[in-house]
């Protein structure tokens, strides 16, 4: 939403996003420089098929409503308004592409230096990284497009047209033997980029609502759903939401409720200042344990310091979400107070900064230090996002206005988690080649154990003794 | 005519929502469409809204297509299930709507329907926190934070108390004086009474009794 209040933040918090996904997740790749051997031949071919596969996937998701996720309200009064759809869509679809683009980045890194970690090397980085961080771009605009042209009548034929053109010179790229990493490739992939955000631009002005409120009606009854537990109501409901017919309800389908003592386990609760201090204390100990007796150059230390950073963020942090008079995960952005705005924007910013410090530091570096940067990077990136998750960010606020507060508490704890693991799991996956089960000893493993679980039977038991006093 | 229908057909896979050969609402008007559910009501008037197309068939609002931009700037719509927005006050709401339509809050309508609905105390709060009649109060005040002279009700009096039944139907009225084309569907007695035109339906056709037009 355009308020004057959220923009400072909002077109910060872009900004960060665009950094991450340009400069610094190529740069990570780069990280690795001379570590490994620089030559690399076998999987080219197939990325370029990735890459084909990468644009038709817009194409099919257009067809299945496209990549716009925005709430009834958003439909009804936003769109609903003589506001032009282009100017209303294209910010969202922005953010949406730099999220898959960086997304793209990290997954093609990681699958080719896991599928041929011999011959990775630093120019292999950037190329592949420049590469999929293209097609994913083309493929949310062409997804977009692809919606327009599938759902209004006036469009069909002059931008369909212009899809099959797009999708035909990526086609016909590879099968010309272009590779697409490599310099020639990824100029073509650039055209094909700017032309897949002209076409989606051009055709968002008149962009249909129709498939945009039959998804938002199928979330908000997923919503609904959800709070009420119904599994199965759930699973016809995504499926509703992403067009696809339902399928039978019939007990073959039947969930039982194995998620429930996990769910129960990530809800926002508000604990008593004794055991915040007990748990604070509990993963202070176990950072302290791990540096005293981990090697920090091993993968699986580093992966514990993160998670202790995680967990150690979410309490300091809640304890600045008190302040400033939020509820845990309850975002009142846009209303926001500047309070909360300058803590969203100094956080972001304060990431931002440190990454780009360390990729500064490792680019120019040697090795041993730009693991080190690694390590930094990941266990900053806990914090961060711990703090971040209490405090909020713009695009919490949309996963707010869309699926409630409820659901965000439990999607940005998901979030907070998975986001800092999946940059360890990188690290620990290519640097220190922990897949090849590196020489580690049972006692660190063992121990790594203990305080994980101990750390985590301490920050849910209050909750546990909350959930069966309220049952009883 | 400020909207008109003509031979529109709704298609949900095999089943036919809506069948509508001749349809027409006049400014000025307060009609009802009543019929059993399942008759097609919301579907029509989510039609006229511009989100949902006819599968086929003609939809005009001054002449423009349902979701054109000039039948964006005169259709409000008031759906079922009330559709605000969670992180914003109502108040709030109300100011960010009509700055989409490039006026002030205080020279739409929704003053006077807070007055009517007495919802002052609403301003402040944010739907999470409202119960179901309030949330309904506010959708209701929130359709009205903008011009418009065709307005489109869905259910509107589901959930709001007797009173709040009583004010909602005359601020209608009094829409209805100012030239605007009010198009409600419901079950409620004293919004169908108080309508100048019914139009009734069955199984997504009009029904030949009543006193609909077509």
């Amino acid at each position: 939403m355009l308020t004057p209040s959220s923009r400072l933040g909002d077109d910060l918090y872009r900004l960060y996003l665009a950094c991450l996904a340009w400069f610094f997740l190529p740069f990570y790749g780069a990280l690795f420089n001379e570590v490994l051997p620089s030559e690399w031949s076998q999987f080219d071919e197939a990325f370029d098929i990735a890459v084909i596969f990468v644009c038709l996937a817009g194409v099919w998701s257009g067809v299945r409503g496209g990549p716009f996720m925005v709430s009834r309200a958003v439909i009804l009064h936003e769109l609903g308004s003589p506001v032009s759809r282009r100017r209303l869509l294209l910010p969202w679809l922005v953010r949406q592409a730099a999220a898959w683009a960086m997304a793209a980045a990290v997954v093609a890194t990681v699958v080719i230096v896991l599928a041929d970690q011999e011959s990775f090397g630093y120019r292999v980085a950037l190329m592949i990284s420049l590469a999929a961080i293209l097609a994913a771009w083309s493929a949310v605009f062409l997804a977009a497009a692809t919606m327009v042209a599938t759902h209004e009548r006036t469009r069909a034929y002059r931008t369909g047209v212009g899809i099959a053109v797009i999708i035909a010179v990526v086609v016909g790229a590879v099968f010309a033997g272009v590779a697409l990493d490599q310099w020639r490739g990824i100029a073509i992939m650039a055209v094909v980029a700017g032309a897949s955000t002209a076409l989606a631009v051009e055709a968002l002005a008149e962009a249909p609502v129709e498939p945009l409120w039959r998804r938002a009606t199928a979330v908000e009854s997923m919503r609904s759903s959800l709070q009420q537990f119904q599994f199965q109501r759930v699973l016809v409901d995504l499926r509703n939401a992403t067009e696809q017919p339902p399928f039978s309800r019939g007990s073959r389908w039947a969930w039982p409720g194995l998620a429930l003592p996990l769910w129960r386990h990530v809800a926002a609760v508000q604990h008593s200042l004794v055991w915040h201090g007990l748990r604070l204390g509990a993963f202070t100990t176990a950072m302290a344990a791990l540096f005293w007796l981990g090697d920090l150059e091993q993968g699986v230390v580093a992966l514990g310091l993160a998670g202790c950073a995680l967990l150690i963020g979410i309490e300091v942090s809640g304890a600045v979400a008190a302040t400033a008079d939020q509820l845990p995960f309850i975002v009142h952005y846009p209303k926001g107070s500047g309070r909360v705005l300058r803590g969203q924007v100094l956080t972001s910013v304060a990431i931002a900064a440190v990454l780009g410090g360390v990729v500064v530091v490792g680019a120019i570096a040697n090795q041993p230090r730009a693991a080190a940067g690694i390590m930094v990077v990941s266990v900053v990136g806990a914090l961060g996002a711990a703090v971040q998750a209490r405090l909020g960010s713009p695009d919490v606020a949309k996963l707010l206005a869309t699926f409630g507060p409820d659901m965000v508490g439990n999607v940005l704890w998901a979030r907070a988690l998975l986001g800092p693991l999946l940059v360890v799991g990188t690290t620990v996956a290519v640097y220190h080649q922990f897949l090849r089960l590196d020489p580690l000893s049972g006692q660190l493993y063992l121990l790594i154990g203990v305080l994980l679980a101990t750390a985590a039977v301490i920050s849910t038991a209050s909750l546990e003794v909350a959930l069966k006093r309220n049952q009883g | 005519m400020t909207v008109v229908l003509s031979d529109v057909r709704m298609l949900f896979a095999d089943v036919h929502a809506l069948r509508i050969d001749s349809l027409e609402f006049d400014a000025g008007t307060s009609t009802v469409l009543v019929g059993p559910n399942g008759a097609g009501k919301s579907t029509l008037l989510l039609i006229v809204a511009g989100l949902l197309q006819a599968t086929t068939g003609r939809v005009r609002i001054h002449g423009a297509e349902p979701g054109s931009v000039q039948a964006r700037s005169s259709v409000s719509f008031a759906p079922d299930q009330p559709a605000l927005f969670d992180d914003l006050t109502v108040a709030d709401q109300l100011t960010y709507i009509a700055r989409l339509h490039d006026v002030d809050v205080a020279s739409t309508r929704s003053q006077q329907l807070i007055d009517a609905l007495d919802a002052s105390s609403l301003l402040t709060k944010f739907p999470r926190a409202m119960s179901k009649g309030q949330r309904q109060k506010s959708a209701l005040i929130v359709a009205t934070a903008r011009p418009f002279d065709v307005l489109l009700l869905d259910e509107p009096t589901t959930a709001l108390d007797a009173g709040s039944r009583t004010a909602l139907v005359a601020a209608i009225e009094s829409f209805v004086d100012d030239g605007v084309s009010v198009i409600s569907s419901t079950h409620d007695d004293e919004l169908i009474d108080a309508a100048q035109l019914q139009v009734h339906l069955v199984e997504g056709r009009l029904a030949p009794t009543g006193d609909e037009e077509e």
